[in-house]
């Protein structure tokens, strides 16, 4: 059947529209996409010193001394002399100190007010009342936008409707527990005094520091136990159970709860400092994705959070907890967009065994990979590109070129090391950017510059024209190529087709090729990497010299940034993202990593500019 | 580990009067007290993705009727093969409005481009493709702003699967501030009206119970906002948490028959997203629509059918067809290149007749419900349109807008109008559309007359007066 082509100039520019939802930034051939090489932050702005890539953080990096691994920083051994730390906003605790140092720039705006994500709000309810499992009870809220991180905090908000569904599940929750003395009995405090108001202050207390993240000030610990103590009155009964349930139900409900609320807002320079329960709840739903546990709560009664050292000496021993897997797991699948991975359909007459199906398998092999490697191993992130082994059973193996003797169960199996090198040279990643009959050069690109160099990449104009049909005699590497010749140096020639045609020895599904359209596969290319000219032949050479580049490291630095941070880190915090490129790159395990990032300016410090973006 | 537990039987299994408090909502059917008041006015927008199957090219005329002018049901009737004629039941209820097109052209894509100006008329925020917003406001959040208590939402609903490509398009509390909209109708009826029950004594002790925690909460808002550091992004944040919970407050007492309440909260949660059950997601929603403009719980909603480029594989005559993403490029494709797509033009005009068939059950919805006066319809406004004006091109010239009801009989009905001289290939852009609706449900400008300058301030101010009764 001929091929038919329309001549539109609409359609293009958002060909793959099935997801994943990065891949419709595509085709760039506009002019002035300058900002491929380096440039994942631009101009230091205001950050003192200079923090030229690859350089040290010496000057308003805010210094992570873990491990003395803070080259020049100033901040080693800094005291507190700086910090607020009588009072604070709302009475229960001020702001660590500033570590001493120059360390008046650095962080951008965020909000004060972070809400819980849905999956949050799963964690925290299961360990705030103490339930053997999650309850599931978020799965009918009210949906938040997709963003290219769940932890991004700008879009999330309380509507109406979610508003509606907390006070559904509060309401259950609070009854399940208190109606059962056994589930009760895990959230009274030990040495509960017999009779009331005793006994509705010291649960109030007690139940309220760990829903807030902090101790209630006089105010609220008034308004709670009066509301206990018409708990009889509201729901009948006995008066403790009566008095637990309304106090549970309402914190549940709670902007103190469902909130991640900032209150520090005595600056220091250009930063305010966390509180040490402010920087215990980062710590913990940035390392464990939950509240902070009875333990990191008395370490911020004890004001242990309010040095670098003691941010990060606490972060250490959080990361030996399981805990932190699951939020090693999560960066790295959103990174990659593994849950995208089996989502592209393709032709069934060319691929008739690539079914839906295959989507769950694609994505756990994927998900094995990268747990086999960052947290199994310890390995770093520039394995995930070159490791040679995966995980295949029955129905992906044959397209691994193996022999069909496995069953359903996935198992670790080597790779040829001359097809396939990490998770871009995997199933997942090539179909998802694979076309429904053919390679799709043009996407790989785009992803790999898009997610793993930080390469801004623009949509083409509208005076883009139509994809010509494929043609006898003709790859598809030549097709793409006539067809985005005219591009020029800013666009495909230079950034997208160089890495897209590494990847033409596999075909639509990713199975290895060396023939196309009846002609020898041609995957060499020449691409720019860290300004410097590289040359390679095939995917398994670019992705070793990816993972050799610091571009690699700063765009993966960036998005971690943006992951813990809950926002795209600012041109002030460059050092910051400097450091993590710079300790990554050197092939430090995931776990340390993130003990590193909490040591940062960005993470223990606010903007002092509470101006909106 | 996750336990899924359903709420209802989460609940259930626990026993006790008391236990049971969370789920009783005190419903009763609509009565004299619950009635909306006779001047409620309100809009409803039912989208379609990627255009429709109107003249074009080689493609002949599918969709509008043969002659501008009177609607008559033997005129629409005798327009065999256009969409529109299955709409001939509400001839004198209908008002068609050719010559309309969006402005912009920015996003790098036709489907954000359009889909963001839909109902905003304002421009994408650059050229981000799939990332695009709209920097401004849509007509849904302005008609609510403008006409319910500060903080108010418009009724935000969703068929089909997501896939994270323009998932959430139509819906804007304001510049690049997208609003989610729910997809799960057993979600939105029990936000909207709670769960049916008998039982008023339990429900008044759960009031007062309710009370209680939301003026301890409802304090806390405040103590929170009094707060003079906070940035304008955290205080607005913080007004829509606190609205939401004197929405939540505000409770009027409608519901649906039993037997339908049971059908939709008895679709699973993990199919509700389901292409192939997108047709009952879209009835569900749209009974729910109506329901709540009869109850008064909202003046203006949304519907939207599919993603960005709805990649639905709707059933034609039993046969389930190709994405009707692939079948609006008339190939199998997403892009613009593949293989030919047979007699893709009639399929494309198939799916503009079942969406036809969806706007119908709207209407048979709203003309159900009735008032003193006459019927819920006449009372609002309700809009059939897309984000496209037609299938291979994907162009916005000559959106396909298909207006029901006269929203008080300030809106023409009866008629197929023509905004501009479409055979001059001239157009007014979408903006004047829009305000024209904010309008005719009671919107003003800032001057105190009827709505005449939303979207874009570029764009031309202005009403479609052909629109005008």
């Amino acid at each position: 059947m001929r091929r038919r082509v329309y001549p539109t100039v609409r359609l293009d520019a958002c060909q793959r529209l099935t997801p994943p939802a990065w891949t419709a930034l595509v085709l760039v051939l506009s002019t002035g996409v300058a900002a491929c090489s380096g440039g994942v932050i631009g101009d230091s702005g205001r950050n003192n010193g200079s923090n030229g890539r690859g350089g040290s953080t010496s000057g308003g990096v805010g210094g992570s001394n873990a491990g003395g691994s803070n080259a020049g920083g100033s901040n080693a051994g800094g005291s507190n002399a700086g910090g607020s730390n009588t009072g604070g906003s709302s009475g229960v605790g001020g702001a660590g100190g500033a570590g001493g140092g120059t360390l008046a720039n650095g962080v951008g705006w965020s909000t004060r007010y972070p809400r819980l994500t849905h999956v949050q709000w799963e964690n925290t309810t299961r360990d705030l009342l103490r339930l053997d499992a999650l309850s599931g009870l978020s799965s009918t809220f009210a949906p938040d936008p997709v963003t290219r991180f769940d932890t991004s905090s700008a879009d999330r908000k309380v509507s109406a409707a979610l508003f509606a569904d907390y006070q559904e599940v509060a309401e259950q929750l609070a009854a399940t527990v208190t109606h059962d003395a056994a589930k009760l009995g895990r959230i009274l405090p030990p040495g509960l005094p017999a009779a009331d108001p005793a006994r509705a202050q010291a649960f109030v207390s007690a139940f309220g520091k760990r829903a807030f993240r902090r101790p209630l000030t006089p105010d609220e610990t008034t308004s709670y136990v009066a509301l206990f103590q018409q708990g009889v009155t509201l729901l009948g009964g006995d008066a403790l159970v009566s008095g637990a349930e309304m106090v549970v139900r309402t914190m549940l409900q709670s902007p103190n709860f469902l909130y991640r609320i900032e209150s520090s807002v005595q600056p220091q320079g250009d930063v305010i400092w966390l509180s040490s329960y402010e920087t215990a709840t980062r710590l913990s739903y940035t390392l464990w994705n939950t509240m902070p546990s009875d333990e990191l709560l008395a370490a911020a009664d004890a004001r242990e959070l309010d040095t670098p050292e003691g941010v990060t000496r606490w972060a250490g021993r959080m990361t030996t907890n399981p805990l932190v897997e699951g939020t090693i797991r999560t960066f790295h699948e959103q990174l990659l967009r593994v849950s995208s991975f089996g989502s592209v359909a393709k032709d069934p007459k060319r691929f008739p065994n690539f079914t839906p199906a295959l989507g769950p398998v694609l994505q756990n092999e994927a998900r094995m990979f990268i747990e086999q490697l960052l947290v199994k191993q310890g390995a770093g992130i520039g394995d995930v590109l070159t490791s040679t082994f995966t995980f295949v059973n029955d129905q992906t193996a044959p397209l691994y070129g193996l022999m069909p003797q496995y069953g359903t169960t996935m198992t670790r199996v080597e790779l040829n090391p001359a097809q396939r090198a990490g998770i871009l040279t995997q199933i997942g990643f090539l179909s998802t950017n694979g076309g429904l009959t053919q390679s799709d050069p043009i996407h790989r690109g785009v992803a790999v510059n898009f997610n793993l160099l930080c390469n801004e990449v623009h949509p083409p104009p509208d005076t883009v024209p139509p994809l010509p049909a494929e043609m006898p005699g003709q790859t598809n590497r030549q097709r793409i190529d006539t067809h985005t010749k005219a591009c020029g140096v800013g666009c495909h020639n230079t950034i997208i087709n160089p890495v897209g045609f590494a990847f033409e020895h596999y075909d639509a599904v990713g199975g290895w090729r060396d023939v196309d359209n009846t002609l020898p596969v041609d995957a060499k290319a020449t691409f720019t990497l860290d300004g410097n000219t590289v040359t390679y032949d095939g995917a398994v050479e670019l992705a070793k010299l990816i993972a050799q580049s610091r571009q690699f490291y700063n765009c993966y630095a960036k998005n971690w940034l943006e992951y813990v941070l809950g926002r795209t880190p600012v041109a002030a915090e460059e050092a910051s993202v400097d450091r993590v490129a710079t300790t990554s790159k050197g092939g430090t395990p995931t776990r340390q990593l993130l003990v590193d990032m909490t040591g940062l300016l960005p993470f223990r410090a606010r903007s002092a500019t509470e101006v909106s973006p | 580990m996750i336990v899924s537990i359903n709420r209802r039987f989460f609940l259930s299994g626990l026993g006790g009067v008391l236990v049971g408090l969370p789920l009783l909502e005190g419903l009763r059917p609509r009565n004299a007290e619950a009635a909306p008041p006779p001047d409620f006015r309100f809009a409803i927008f039912m989208r379609q993705a990627n255009g429709v199957a109107q003249k074009q090219g080689t493609e002949v005329e599918r969709f509008w009727p043969t002659n501008l002018g009177a609607l008559t049901k033997a005129s629409m009737a005798a327009d065999v093969g256009r969409a529109t004629s299955d709409l001939a039941d509400y001839a004198d209820k209908l008002l068609l409005v050719r010559g309309c097109k969006y402005n912009f052209s920015t996003s790098g894509c036709g489907h954000a481009d359009g889909g963001l100006q839909c109902l905003t008329a304002a421009k994408p925020d650059g050229p981000n493709s799939n990332k695009a917003l709209a920097m401004g406001e849509s007509i849904d959040n302005r008609i609510v702003r403008a006409l319910e208590p500060a903080g108010s939402e418009p009724l935000t609903l969703y068929a089909g699967p997501k896939s994270g490509y323009l998932d959430d398009i139509l819906s804007y509390r304001g510049p690049k501030d997208r609003r989610t909209a729910e997809g799960n109708p057993a979600n939105a009826y029990r936000r909207l009206f709670g769960v049916p029950d008998t039982n008023t004594d339990a429900a008044t002790k759960l009031a007062l119970q309710r009370k209680s925690v939301n003026d301890l909460v409802r304090g806390e808002m405040q103590t929170l906002m009094s707060k003079p550091q906070l940035s304008s992004s955290d205080r607005d944040r913080l007004n829509l948490h606190f609205q939401s919970i004197r929405d939540l407050e505000v409770t009027m007492q409608c519901q649906l028959p039993k037997m339908r309440y049971d059908e939709i909260v008895g679709v699973p949660a993990n199919q509700v997203s389901s292409g192939a059950n997108i047709e009952k997601i879209v009835a569900m929603q749209l009974d729910i629509i109506a329901l709540a403009m009869n109850c008064g719980k909202s003046r203006c909603a949304t519907l939207q059918i599919g993603n960005g480029n709805d990649q639905t594989q709707y059933v034609i005559n039993g046969v389930t067809q190709e994405r009707f993403h692939f079948i609006s490029h008339r190939i199998n494709s997403d892009g613009s290149s593949g293989d030919p797509i047979p007699n893709a033009d009639m399929k494309h005009h198939e799916i503009d007749r079942k969406f036809a068939g969806f706007f119908k059950y709207l209407l048979d919805k709203l003309t159900m419900y009735t008032t003193p006066t006459g019927t819920v319809l006449d009372q609002g406004v309700a809009v059939w349109l897309n984000d496209l004006s037609s299938g291979p091109p994907h162009g916005s010239n000559n959106l396909p807008y298909v207006c029901a009801g006269s929203a008080g009989g300030f809106l023409k009905t009866g008629q197929y109008v023509e905004a501009a001289a479409v055979a001059s290939n001239k157009y007014v852009t979408n903006n004047k559309f829009l305000s024209t609706i904010g309008a005719a449900v009671g919107v003003k400008n800032a001057a105190g007359a009827p709505l005449d300058d939303f979207g874009d301030p570029s764009l031309e101010k202005g009403l479609v007066p052909q629109m005008l009764a």
